[in-house]
């Protein structure tokens, strides 16, 4: 036994802000584990996905989920892909890599991005002034993912459900870009 | 009297009644009013002084091609020089002065030049201030800056703040007249998501300024239904107050939206600067009428007739008791027919043109008659014409032709093309930015009748072509509005001047003596006149000056050609491109996870990169910045310290060809690498000098993790995904930043083991046989929290490097010092960090310059000659390999107590030798990174001197002629301290 | 500018990071008689093309991958959109 005990910290303290109909929150109840794909297995991982999850390698910028809607695959890249999953621990890795496939290679990025949730009907009139991609609900429809830079930082934005929307940096950039959200909505209201 | 201009009817609404000041006096308008025709209510004509001349000018137009009346609007910090005060909407306490006079507006002192004018002409400064050489900095720069510049900056810094924002479009339709309209109605019908943007704050374009009428109604008023229609439905939005200023590649537009009303008092930016991305736009900007040039045609109370419509039906004033029209086309005489049907008595209408009356209208009608001198300087009192008469007006509407606002067709490089019907130019075919299309008069489709066809086929072809649906929509109607011209640019002046460029003074002689000298070409003109080089880029000067070259030089206009057109349309406040990166923000901060804990530690930061690092942690009583970095160093070389290390690049790499990954990226052999061990890796570029280092261990089989420089972190895993995806894209290597994923901690020192073993789970064991130098690892600390353990050693001691997730970062920093109460633990910076690794002889950032080899830095026994890497066929040219090359070696100084006295290392002095002089022939080396050592008692530096490796030993002299410092100092080892490194393996 | 990804659509080129040509793919072989000549032509011998050129461009704030933009430099016109991995296999680039 250790005498020292550690605790762990959210990056934004678990903020929550109300702005008259804009939502803000930090997300501090999933983890992230980016699944990288060898390319000659791709295969045989789609088929342990299914066989387990009845999940799908989503297409690029878009996401899927499995069959208890625990589970959201985001697309970013050819061969990675990242899963967003209600988990609290620090093992997040081996647990999600158990439910997942076999022959891919599991990184834990929990703590690499702080994730922060935006809602509210205008929400994405704060979103236009920081994010260079379409937001249109035809274009970004829920489900759509995307990687790009809002305030020189680089993000991923990820339309969750209508009017929501959860944005993650890497967690160094936590004050910054939430700097840069209050901007917008104190900009657009 | 209040408004004595006043009449009735207009767009202004005579419920809110404003009042504003010019220069002092204070003044009445309404909601809706521009600041000129506010002023224009109150009889105020003379408004500013012109540029060189300080000539006395009044309004002449009626939107943001404005040249005379610009003012400075605001006080204070809040003062905004150059504004247009045709476009400036009027607002409660609008504060307004004019600029650019000495004195009072009535007399300005400066208007002297106005006498001078004939010393002043084209090429004055070039001829005259030529002479004697010696004059110019003492002298005429002094005066001439000066007198110079139109409005007056406050000095202060801008109150306002900007903003920028993202727009997506299918359809961005740039003016909101009866054309953009016609084809935002039927583009929005079609399903198309549609932007329709305007610069003045009331969309409507000419319909709200001219008497038309549309689908049986009054044009303002269908234009204002039409504007409230698209409001209602969800694919338009409506952009008012905002100007599109430039075209930029592949559909995207830079457009400037005003909100300075709502800002002031909203704490809301004064400005958004809006990046559109349209797959189509059309073009609807209209046109803008030029003047024609005759003997003092720039005086208060000459206007352009486009604008005396707009003041007497937009604004409801009257732009004179006894107004007189000079026109060479059909529309003067719709100026006249306006307003004697406003009850504004018009006393003559000049036609340059030979014909028969346009309208009927009772006044003296002169037809092939020019209008050829004007009288009375600071108001106009009467005109002379061509055939000797002479007639008393106060002002006078001038309408030489329309130009169509074609601006954007050229930001990508196309010429307008001559249309000799219409006298003007007209968007050509070639250059012109891809997926644009124009429509209306910008097209120079005149009559408005054939605008709304053409806006409304324009935007329904575009639509289709999107794959829209077809719509069933037909174009309003309205009666036909010929347009008949002929072409007449300047009258014959005699000795007096005929104005061209109004806001810069260049008149009809200029252009002569420029044509005279040799300027021929229009481009040459123009920079040696200045014609249409000032803050309205030329929009009513340009082309009349293109039509005075062609006729001065009996060309045709075609060969004659224009100028370029070049964003922004119109001017573009700095702090709009600024946005919000000012002060702090201009670029984003990165906290490490022991920031606060740090802070709470009182820890001095340091800016490096993005990143905040804790640079010392200064202790009661310490107070220079020495005192504590000297101590944090010591206690560290005799206890322990530990130091945030989480800034530098993190890189998990997976697969099963990692090994083979890395050895074709670092200079040594990375193979055979054992599971659980770590080594030190030089990474260089192609052209085989130094890039990045840093260690890589080996966690598993198929998992590494390597660390990269803080500064190089993003560059490395950019050059990594290089190497994979375009030079090895079969390797099974999969890579992942993991720098924020961990906080990662150095400890330091003799006691570091013994205070790790505190936290580290006993199951671990970290003794030195089971975990020896260069050892690598998966551990869990603090009772099953997963960390890894690296042993390495940037400072020289015993150390460590330890990751755990970023979430237990604070906390674990926490219990690391709480750990190490009993060896007296102390938290380094980056100054001691940086004091040790001189100590030991590492090179760094200052070493790894982009211009040192492997060679060079002492380490070219690492390369490995048995295989490929990146770097190593160049890195083995003959000049890389020379003895002379600059080498990186140790210096200490001869004198042990020397700088010792003095604010400053050896750092940045020149090497030299003792029989040398301080010469560029003379120099042969230079001190890159230098510190006090506190563990030795003097200064020590790294540096490079040619051929180093060979010379130790030497001495040499430290030169530094910027601190006038000169030390003698011996070249040596880098390895300052325990060159065997015993301390490593204890 | 706007880069057409082949694989994400049309992106803003404030996403990207510029290299320089893509004959940058075509790392010579470091065993050839002529290895220094090679590496000497490839790191420091290009055309300056006016015209159709085939650059390098990395997605950096996107999904990482390089590509080969094949960029008019007189016009800006971007005509082709290649995955750089997938040109380095035709160039019979593998490990």
């Amino acid at each position: 036994m250790s005498n020292y005990n550690i605790t762990k910290k959210p990056a934004l303290g678990g903020i929550k802000h109300e702005f008259n109909d804009v939502f803000v929150a930090e997300v501090t109840d999933h983890s992230l584990v980016m699944m990288a794909m060898p390319q000659k297995k791709i295969d045989e991982i789609a088929k342990e996905l299914n066989d387990n999850q009845e999940l799908s390698i989503p297409s690029m910028g878009k996401s899927s989920k499995s069959k208890d809607n625990l589970i959201t695959l985001w697309r970013l890249q050819k061969n990675q892909v990242m899963a967003y999953f209600p988990y609290e621990n620090h093992d997040a890795e081996s647990y999600i890599s158990k439910k997942l496939s076999t022959k891919a290679y599991y990184t834990d990025q929990s703590d690499a991005f702080s994730m922060i949730n935006i809602s509210g009907k205008n929400a994405y009139l704060a979103l236009e002034r920081i994010c260079p991609i379409d937001l249109d609900t035809n274009v970004f429809v829920v489900g759509s993912v995307a990687r790009t830079i809002m305030e020189h930082i680089g993000t991923i934005i990820y339309k969750n459900d209508t009017d929501s929307f959860i944005l993650l940096v890497m967690r160094s950039f936590s004050k910054s870009i939430m700097h840069a959200i209050e901007v917008s909505i104190k900009n657009t209201q | 009297m209040s408004q004595e201009n006043r009449i009735k009817g207009g767009l202004i609404d005579r419920e809110k009644s404003f009042n504003f000041t010019f220069n002092g006096e204070v003044l009445q308008g309404y909601d809706g009013d521009t600041l000129a025709s506010a002023l224009l209510a109150n009889n105020k004509h003379l408004v500013g002084r012109s540029f060189k001349y300080h000539r006395p000018r009044g309004i002449l137009t009626a939107g943001s091609q404005e040249p005379n009346a610009i003012m400075e609007i605001g006080t204070g910090a809040y003062k905004d020089p150059n504004t247009r005060a045709t476009i400036t909407r009027l607002y409660d306490g609008l504060e307004a002065n004019s600029q650019n006079h000495r004195g009072p507006l009535k007399f300005d002192f400066m208007a002297i030049n106005d006498f001078l004018s004939t010393f002043l002409t084209a090429g004055f400064y070039y001829k005259t201030f030529m002479w004697p050489k010696s004059f110019w900095e003492r002298f005429y720069e002094p005066v001439i800056r000066n007198s110079a510049g139109l409005g007056r900056i406050s000095m202060l810094e801008d109150p306002d703040t900007y903003d920028k924002g993202f727009r997506y479009c299918d359809i961005l339709i740039i003016g909101a007249g009866a054309t953009g309209i016609s084809a935002a109605l039927v583009a929005a019908e079609s399903g198309a998501k549609v932007i329709l943007a305007d610069e003045d704050f009331l969309m409507g374009g000419r319909l709200n300024t001219e008497h038309n009428e549309i689908d049986n109604i009054k044009g303002n008023e269908w234009a204002k239904q039409m504007i409230a229609k698209l409001a209602t439905m969800k694919n338009v939005t409506l952009m008012s107050d905002t100007t599109v200023f430039g075209i930029y590649d592949h559909g995207i537009y830079g457009a400037i939206e005003n909100r300075y009303l709502e800002a002031r008092n909203n704490n809301k930016p004064r400005q958004v600067n809006w990046r559109i991305y349209a797959k189509r736009a059309i073009l609807c900007t209209g046109a803008t009428e030029r003047p024609i040039a005759f003997a003092n045609n720039d005086r208060p109370g000459i206007m352009l007739s486009g604008a005396v419509r707009t003041y007497v039906n937009r604004f409801a004033v009257a732009p004179g008791k006894r107004v007189s029209i000079y026109t060479n086309n059909d529309e003067g005489w719709r100026t006249a027919k306006d307003l004697t049907d406003k009850g504004v008595n018009v006393v003559a209408i000049v036609d340059s043109r030979d014909i028969e009356p346009v309208l009927p209208i009772d006044a003296e009608i002169f037809v092939g008659t020019d209008v050829v001198n004007t009288k009375s300087r600071m108001a106009i009192s009467a005109i002379k014409l061509s055939n000797g008469k002479t007639i008393q007006t106060d002002n006078l509407a001038v309408s030489g032709g329309w130009n169509p606002n074609l601006h954007l067709t050229c930001h990508h490089g196309g010429s307008p093309i001559w249309n000799q019907y219409l006298a003007t130019f007209v968007p050509g075919n070639s250059k012109t930015p891809a997926g644009l299309f124009v429509a209306g008069r910008a097209n120079g489709t005149m009559d408005i009748c054939d605008a709304i066809i053409e806006g409304h086929k324009t935007g329904l072809n575009v639509s289709k072509e999107l794959g829209f649906k077809d719509v069933n929509l037909k174009p309003a109607s309205t009666d036909s509005k010929p347009y008949n011209i002929t072409a007449r640019w300047s009258v014959d002046s005699g000795k007096d001047r005929a104005w061209v460029d109004f806001q810069n003074d260049v008149t009809v002689k200029d252009i002569i003596l420029a044509n005279k000298e040799g300027f021929n070409s229009v481009e040459h003109v123009k920079r040696y006149t200045t014609l249409g080089m000032a803050t309205d880029q030329g929009k009513t000067s340009s082309v009349l000056g293109v039509g005075i070259i062609a006729e001065n030089l009996s060309k045709s206009i075609d060969d004659t050609g224009t100028t370029v057109f070049r964003p922004p349309y119109s001017p573009v406040a700095i702090g709009a491109f600024a946005g919000r990166r000012r002060g702090k923000e201009f670029s984003p901060t990165r906290f490490t996870p022991t920031h606060s804990w740090a802070d709470e530690q009182n820890a001095i930061f340091v800016e490096v990169g993005m990143w905040y690092r804790s640079q010392w942690f200064p202790k009661k009583g310490e107070t220079f910045w020495r005192d504590s970095v000297d101590r944090e160093v010591i206690q560290t070389r005799k206890s322990v310290g530990i130091c945030d290390v989480t800034t530098l690049g993190k890189i998990d790499l997976k697969g099963e060809d990692v090994s083979e990954f890395l050895n074709k990226i670092y200079v040594n052999a990375f193979a055979k690498l054992p599971v659980g061990k770590t080594r030190y890796g030089l990474m260089l570029r192609e052209d085989g000098m130094a890039m990045d280092d840093g260690t890589t261990a080996r966690l598993s089989e198929n998992h590494f993790v390597m660390t990269t420089t803080t500064a190089n972190a993003v560059n490395v895993y950019r050059h990594m995904q290089f190497c994979h995806q375009c030079l090895w894209p079969d390797l099974d290597v999969h890579m992942i930043s993991v720098t924020e994923q961990y906080a990662q901690y150095a400890v330091a020192g003799p006691n570091s083991r013994k205070l790790l073993q505190k936290v580290v789970d006993p199951e671990f064991n970290i003794s030195n046989e089971a975990f020896p130098f260069m050892g690598a690892g998966e551990i869990t600390v603090c009772n099953g929290i997963p960390a890894r353990l690296f042993r390495i050693s940037f400072s020289g001691e015993l150390a460590y490097e330890v990751a755990v997730q970023t979430r237990y970062g604070d906390s674990f920093m926490r219990a690391l010092m709480q750990a190490g109460e009993e060896f007296d633990v102390i938290p380094y910076g980056t100054e001691a960090l940086g004091v040790m690794r001189i100590e030991k002889g590492h090179a760094a950032g200052p070493e790894l310059n982009g211009q040192t080899s492997a060679y060079d830095l002492g380490m070219g026994g690492l390369v490995s000659g048995k295989k490929d890497f990146i770097g190593y066929t160049l890195g083995l040219r003959e000049d890389l390999q020379k003895s002379d090359r600059m080498q990186m070696v140790g210096f200490k100084p001869v004198d042990k107590n020397a700088l010792l006295n003095k604010d400053h290392s050896l750092a940045g002095a020149h090497l030299i030798s003792l029989d040398g002089s301080p010469t560029t022939e003379d120099d042969e080396g230079w001190i890159s990174s230098s510190v006090y050592s506190p563990t030795l008692g003097h200064y020590i530096g790294l540096g490079f001197i040619k051929n180093g490796l060979k010379r130790k030993g030497e001495i040499v002299k430290a030169v530094d002629l910027a601190r006038d410092s000169e030390v003698e100092v011996k070249i040596c080892s880098p390895h300052f301290f325990d060159p065997e490194g015993k301390r490593l393996y204890v | 500018m706007i880069i057409n990804h082949p694989l994400l659509g049309p992106r803003d080129s404030e996403e990207f990071v510029y290299l320089g040509s893509a004959e940058l793919i075509n790392r010579p072989d470091w065993q050839n008689e002529t290895a220094p000549e090679d590496f000497h032509n490839y790191q420091y011998i290009r055309e300056n093309i006016a015209g159709e050129n085939r650059e390098l461009w990395y997605h950096e704030q996107g999904d990482q991958s390089w590509l080969v933009v094949t960029r008019n430099t007189l016009t800006h016109e971007i005509s082709k959109v290649e995955l750089a991995t997938e040109v380095a296999k035709k160039m019979g680039r593998t490990k």
